[in-house]
């Protein structure tokens, strides 16, 4: 394998890989499932909960003209960005076991 | 109670798991069971577009009335929802009379306003309401002579969260015991209700109403000097029929305050 291809890989782990998505549809998934229908709003959507509600909350104090589903859309990029994050500690912690 | 909402929402998330709809805070599947269904007492102007039902419960016993205004705002599902279910109750003590479509236009159009603009900006107090459905509602709750008023309303986020939005909170007049009966009331709705994963949605009590306003509840506590209530519960991350149930629940304990009980208990 080349290093380019190594390199590659890497980032493909890094960005894409099942650690990222696993993360980022824990998340999302329960939080999207609890907004459509409240009967399906349970626990699982916590985390997910906090991070679109803080981030709206902000959101309303710097732009109060925006409707409140705006932030969905910071919210899925916030999202990412921790499954990114949640992924590469997962990594981290393997390679160091 | 805390401990018990943990459990429930614990048992949601293992029924989630396992692709059962196990319920945090109650599924339609677990709404009241449809009970018999009095006809009006009365409507408010009759053959008009505004033409609009009145109910009236009476208790057992004598005991103080109460009204209940539901669809003020015409897209403000979960009061009109929260309010059809009040006129199903069966009540120990005191009267209930309740009107859940208060602006009929506009709830069939799904629209905030009806046809001369916001109703519920018609109720300058100290003057005669603004239009010709603004006057009849309030003749007809004066008529009432009610003891205590609540509007059943929603709004989009959460008051002091979303700077910009109320929902989630009681108003209170600042007329007889209206604030401490709400900050027992949300204080009651918080602890049972509201799942401790959603702990920004705790119902607040927001600043008591002057008497200024032209608001409804404005007007019954400056003209008339009654203890009102805004119920506004959100739609942030609750649907329509989640938030006639939170409504509904806040109702109950806010009525039950000013000494309006159900019989057989609250919802």
């Amino acid at each position: 394998m080349s290093a380019d291809t190594r390199t590659a890989a890497d980032l493909r782990e890094l960005f894409a890989g099942p650690a990222v998505v696993v993360a980022f549809a824990l998340l999302t998934v329960p939080l999207v499932a609890g907004a459509l229908d409240s009967a399906f709003m349970t626990p699982l959507a916590f985390p997910g909960y906090l991070v679109l509600t803080i981030g709206s909350a902000v959101g309303n104090l710097l732009f109060p003209n925006f409707a409140l589903w705006v932030y969905w859309v910071p919210f899925a990029m916030a999202c990412y960005g921790l499954a990114v994050i949640a992924g590469g500690v997962y990594r981290a912690a393997r390679g160091a076991g | 109670m805390r401990r018990r909402q943990f459990i429930r929402g614990g048992a949601a998330a293992a029924g989630t798991a396992l692709g059962v709809s196990a319920v945090g805070f109650g599924s339609p599947g677990t709404t009241e069971a449809a009970p018999s269904t009095p006809g009006p007492s009365d409507t408010i102007m009759p053959g008009t577009a505004h033409e609009t039902p009145v109910y009236v419960i009476e208790g057992a016993e004598s005991g103080p009335t109460a009204v209940a205004v539901g669809g003020i705002h015409g897209d403000e599902r979960s009061g009109i929802l929260a309010a059809d279910r009040l006129r199903e109750w069966d009540l120990a003590a005191g009267r209930l009379v309740v009107i859940p479509r208060a602006n009929r236009v506009a709830v069939e159009r799904d629209t905030r306003e009806g046809e001369h603009g916001d109703l519920n900006r018609q109720f300058t107090p100290g003057r005669e309401p603004a239009t010709e459905l603004a006057r009849a509602l309030w003749d007809r709750i004066v008529e009432a002579d009610p003891d205590v008023l609540t509007t059943l309303q929603s709004s989009k986020g959460l008051y002091g969260t979303h700077p910009d939005f109320v929902g989630q909170a009681v108003f209170p007049t600042a007329a007889g015991d209206a604030v401490t009966v709400a900050e027992t009331a949300t204080a009651t709705v918080n602890d049972a209700a509201v799942p401790w994963y959603m702990p920004f949605h705790d119902f607040r009590v927001g600043h008591p109403l002057s008497g200024d306003a032209p608001l409804l509840s404005h007007k019954v506590g400056g003209d008339l000097g009654e203890p009102a209530h805004i119920v506004e519960v959100t739609e942030y991350l609750l649907d329509d029929e989640a938030g006639a149930r939170w409504t509904g629940r806040l109702a109950t304990e806010l009525l039950a305050g000013h000494g309006l009980e159900r019989a057989g208990g609250d919802a």
